[in-house]
């Protein structure tokens, strides 16, 4: 008896153990799958849009295209950014980290001071090959870019030449951030084996902790940010020269496109949230994803520009606080609710040091 | 109007509380580790005392991250993450907080604080939100603290602050990054920053720069401490990896002759946190998972430790948490459910 009973109580940590490293195993494929179907395709839509927009000031700035075009690239760019910086895990996040793609808000207007500064200036230096290259965030980003060609933008200027350099720097980044993501990178090595440790990922929770992270900071700011910076608390509290992306008009598809982005993330077949429930994960994220889809579709059919829907401060700005709340909920399942659901601790701040 | 019953219900009430402050108030040992535990949940922290005798007495509820502290008999000064707003006052024999103090407009912490010589005053690092240079702020710590005033610092970024042994004499590590609280975190200047120490005289208010060192390019110098035998240890960050070398994050300055340790190499770019004690110091790194133990630039010891960030030194013994465990002087405890280890920590003295 007491042999038997020794046999099974060895037995129980062995097979406990066993159970653990298929969860995170099938955890690991789920990453992968969401690395795959996900992350990478939107870091290539980042991409495209970043050529797409170089290639439109090259031709305009010779004066063989019109500024609408390179607006309608720029949106594209914009756009698609706003689907991407739902990912804050990896490579995005060295240096500067994702201010080095969009530095808003911008409150102080750093952005506006150093493209004046940079208009005035006429630095030959900032327009050759690499001359934006270290240059501060605040000159290299989309805001300055909107700030340009929004603006007053000649043809064959300085101003244009600029434009045309920061974009080539944004492609350059983008182009950088798909290498990294593309399987076979060393920082895809690195993702794709966290199950089994690595210098990078000690195991696969660290990894999920890390990208977990990045979207609540995201989700975070779309409520704060996005929505309520410019909208206010309640109606009267409205501040319309608050909202993101004013003079690009961009304000609202930037938020759509940011529910968009939370619903496929959850919705990646065999994707991390979909494998979850295999390993007794939560189901959450069906409706969640639901929610976000929703939501996305109703701001679609929103007449005006976020701007405007701040400055009238009526129907559709109550309607917009309403849907930010709906935020919270993102937000509490991928800050704890997913990995309790998993039985793992979701403490992961102290990694972020000072 | 009150009946007899419920003037009697609040007498027990206020008699319980009367007494549950006096049993809290007074452990029966004394608290001689304090760290912070950081909810993930809240992103609040807990100041956690420890005691001598391998018990965990409390965790004292903040109304924010906090990250570095001070003591100075009794009082207990604990900082905000940077860039934080509020300061919070604490007693370490009742484990209390008697008093949060708010930085003034367009001001916010840095993360340390240190008394002087007598304790009569505490100063604080701080970021100046208008120029987004360094400051630090000079408070009357005699009856709480009332703020003096502060001294403008060359440069932006400053981080710890520590005290000369025996001095009224402090060191600086002005980690040159700029940054606002509407931006986040990010260093608005990160491809030109540079780092310096300084020294603050508290008697006459002057401040010393001691020079940007060779090969501190890309990197931000955060963390001090003296030994007893008057060797600064100073770690840094890699702040811009374009720049910077990454071994280039642990410095020891001795006779005012600086030297760079090749120890440096083990740390992954990062320096968690200093400690020293007697002629040796410890440096931690949550990158490279690793604390040593340094006598000046030379390691005496490695101990692995996942997410190794807090250290503190006293007498024979140290204190060291990683992410979610803390070994203090042999007793190991773990994290309180859903909180991490935070970044610094002390003993009392």
């Amino acid at each position: 008896m007491r042999a038997l009973m020794a046999l099974v109580l060895c037995a129980l940590p062995v097979g406990a153990g066993a159970q653990a490293a298929d969860m995170r195993q099938t955890l690991q494929e789920g990453l992968i799958e969401t690395a795959d179907a996900f992350i990478l395709p939107a870091y290539q839509g980042q991409s495209a849009g970043a050529d797409g927009l170089e290639q439109a000031l090259v031709a305009y700035c010779a004066g063989a295209g019109d500024v609408d075009g390179a607006q309608d690239k720029f949106a594209d760019l914009f756009l698609a950014w706003q689907r991407a910086s739902l990912i804050a895990t990896g490579p995005i996040t060295e240096a500067e980290g994702p201010m080095r793609v969009q530095l808003w808000p911008d409150p102080k207007g750093f952005s506006q001071r150093a493209i004046r500064s940079a208009l005035r200036d006429q630095d030959p230096a900032l327009l050759q090959p690499g001359g934006v290259e270290g240059r501060s965030i605040a000159l290299t980003g989309l805001t300055a870019l909107e700030y340009l060609i929004y603006g007053d933008l000649p043809p064959d200027s300085y101003g244009c030449d600029l434009a045309t350099a920061i974009a080539a720097y944004q492609a350059e980044l983008a182009a950088g951030l798909v290498a990294h993501w593309t399987p076979g990178s060393a920082y895809r090595q690195a993702f794709d084996t966290a199950a089994t440790g690595n210098a990078v990922y000690g195991d696969v929770d660290a990894l999920m902790r890390e990208l977990l992270a990045g979207t609540v900071v995201h989700v975070d700011r779309l409520r704060k940010f996005k929505m309520m910076r410019g909208l206010g608390d309640g109606p009267g509290a409205a501040r319309p020269e608050r909202t993101e992306a004013r003079l690009s008009g961009l304000g609202l598809a930037s938020i759509e496109a940011s529910f968009r982005a939370l619903a496929d993330l959850y919705n990646v077949p065999f994707g991390l949230f979909d494998v979850a429930p295999d390993v007794g994960g939560s189901l959450e994220y069906l409706v969640l994803g639901d929610t976000a889809s929703s939501v996305a579709d109703a701001i679609s059919i929103m007449d005006g520009t976020l701007e405007d829907i701040a400055a009238a401060d009526g129907a559709d700005a109550q309607e917009l606080r309403r849907l930010a709340d709906l935020v919270l909920f993102h937000e509490a399942f991928l800050k704890t609710g997913f990995l309790a659901a998993l039985g793992l601790s979701a403490g992961f701040t102290a990694a972020d040091g000072d | 109007m009150a009946t007899r019953r419920a003037v009697l219900h609040q007498l027990a009430l206020g008699l319980g509380v009367v007494a549950c402050r006096g049993a809290v108030g007074q452990p029966a040992d004394g608290a001689r580790y304090v760290g912070i535990e950081t909810s993930a949940v809240t992103g609040r922290s807990r100041t956690s005392f420890f005691s001598d005798t391998g018990r965990r007495l409390t965790s004292t509820a903040l109304d924010f991250r906090a990250h570095g502290m001070a003591q100075h008999g009794a009082r207990l000064i604990v900082f905000p993450r940077r860039p934080g707003d509020r300061m919070a006052l604490l007693d370490v024999t009742t484990l209390e907080v008697k008093s949060v103090t708010t930085a003034p407009a367009h001001r916010r912490f840095c993360g340390h604080g240190a008394f002087s010589q007598d304790g009569s005053h505490l100063l604080v690092t701080e970021n100046d939100l208008k120029t987004l240079q360094g400051h630090v702020a000079v408070y009357d710590a005699r009856a709480g603290l009332s703020r003096l005033g502060s001294i403008a610092l060359p440069g932006p970024g400053p981080h710890e602050i520590i005290r000369a042994p025996g001095q009224n004499r402090f060191l600086i590590a002005l980690g040159g990054l700029e940054t606002h609280p509407d931006y986040g975190r990010t260093a608005l200047n990160l491809s030109t920053f540079r780092s310096q120490l300084l020294a603050v005289d508290l008697d006459t208010g002057t401040v010393d720069e001691w020079g940007f060192w060779s090969g501190t390019e890309g990197v931000s110098l955060r963390h001090l401490a003296f030994d007893a035998t008057g060797r600064l240890y100073a770690g840094a960050q890699v702040a811009d990896a374009g720049r910077a070398a990454a071994e280039n994050v642990l410095f020891v300055v001795e006779n005012g002759q600086v030297t760079r340790s090749a120890a440096g190499a083990l740390l992954g770019g990062y320096v968690s946190s200093v400690a020293a004690q007697g002629s040796t110091a410890m440096v931690t790194s949550k990158v490279a998972h690793l604390a040593l133990t340094l006598d000046g630039a030379q390691v005496m010891s490695k101990t692995a430790q996942v997410g190794a960030s807090a250290v503190a030194m006293h007498g024979d013994g140290y204190g060291l948490s990683g992410y979610d465990a803390l070994n203090v002087v042999g007793a190991t405890y773990r994290a309180l459910r859903d909180h991490e280890f935070d970044n610094h920590a002390i003993f009392v003295i």
